[in-house]
């Protein structure tokens, strides 16, 4: 099974002209072969060519969000209070995403894209509450080994790419200090 | 605009020089954003490919959102690839002579014909592209030539360097459309 990441990467403290506005964020796709531990991970050139990825049908694809901010002593950095990924640009059809639902795998996280072209992610709920949305899973440090930066990390997924196509995501990332990050990817599924 | 001639659209590319790199011997990715001039008022346009029509003018500008930047552009190279299959492609989106080979490199000293004046930096600039404000470096404007319906995937590669001659190259893969639809 292939293993993809689509990373992306924002600074919390970067000053924006309009703060009602997103501000764009880099990203990268990375293919994570998974016959190799990822500690001896090298990334190639390859894996910095930012414009598209093509991915086998059946890949697996984490989004991870790193900021890159410094913490100044004292100071505690914004917290990711949601993550949108909307493959509307260029699929007008409702349901109309790379990630069908999976009916004989309960545990698939592509249930969230049931009908939809466009999922939000969250934090958990509150311990002992059902969630009904995708979580975003803080992380820690972590290393975006395609946009070759270090920051604080979230995850959101895995999910199934079962679906053949060419789509255009819009990312949008919100913070806990009313920031928006917006990036827009593109990612075929098919012949990989 | 760091002079008095307004293209009709520019290619904001942006990074913090303070960014903190996995692996040093590798560029960094930085964001990038479309802006549309030609509409009297200046409009960020996001990530999506821009189409450019034949004779307007493009820039691309360079901004470092770092707090106190202690880097300074040495360089910045613009290749392009264009992704028409068959004959008749052009080398780039741009009849400007530096483009004849698809790739100009940007200097405070241009010397070959490859190379085109860098200018700045000026401080306090903002991008309507990428929406963020920083110390700003730009080339240009450089004129679409008439190559209706060719797609060109353009690496931007900037090379930064400190004091200490300590260097970081920051890069990001955009893509530019030429025609007339928007």
């Amino acid at each position: 099974m292939r293993v993809f990441r689509l990373e992306t990467t924002l600074q919390s403290d970067v000053v924006p002209i309009n703060p009602n506005a997103p501000i764009t964020m880099a990203y990268a796709f990375m293919d994570l072969d998974d016959t190799k531990p990822t500690s001896n991970f090298v990334p190639d050139a390859q894996n910095l060519r930012l414009v598209r990825k093509t991915v086998p049908k059946g890949a697996t694809i984490w989004f991870n969000i790193y900021d890159t901010a410094a913490s100044p002593a004292g100071t505690s950095l914004p917290e990711v209070t949601a993550v949108t990924i909307d493959c509307t640009k260029a699929n007008t059809t409702i349901g109309d995403s790379p990630f069908a639902a999976e009916t004989d795998n309960p545990q698939s996280l592509n249930k969230y894209w049931l009908g939809k072209n466009s999922i939000t992610a969250r934090p958990s709920a509150p311990l002992g509450q059902p969630t009904t949305w995708p979580e975003v899973m803080p992380c820690g440090q972590g290393e975006s080994y395609g946009c070759n930066m270090k920051g604080r990390r979230w995850d959101v997924g895995p999910f199934t790419a079962n679906k053949d196509g060419a789509y255009e995501f819009t990312v949008t990332v919100k913070l806990s200090n009313g920031r928006t990050f917006m990036v827009d990817p593109e990612m075929v599924v098919g012949e990989g | 605009m760091p002079n008095g001639t307004t293209p009709d659209a520019n290619l904001d590319v942006s990074f913090s020089s303070d960014a903190n790199p996995f692996n040093s011997g590798l560029p960094i990715a930085m964001a990038y954003g479309y802006t549309d001039n030609s509409q009297g008022s200046y409009r960020g346009k996001g990530q999506t490919k821009e189409t450019v029509a034949p004779g307007s003018t493009v820039y691309f500008e360079i901004f470092d959102t770092a707090s106190s930047p202690t880097f300074n552009v040495v360089s910045a190279t613009i290749s392009a690839v264009n992704n028409n299959p068959g004959t008749g492609r052009a080398n780039s989106p741009f009849s400007d002579a530096a483009w004849s080979t698809g790739t100009v490199v940007a200097t405070r000293t241009p010397a070959g014909p490859n190379e085109v004046q860098l200018r700045g930096p000026n401080n306090g600039a903002t991008s309507t592209g990428c929406n963020v404000t920083g110390r700003n470096w730009a080339c240009g404007p450089f004129t679409v030539g008439n190559f209706n319906g060719q797609r060109f995937e353009i690496t931007i590669s900037v090379l930064m360097q400190d004091g200490q001659s300590n260097q970081k190259t920051f890069t990001v893969d955009p893509e530019m459309v030429v025609g007339e639809g928007k």
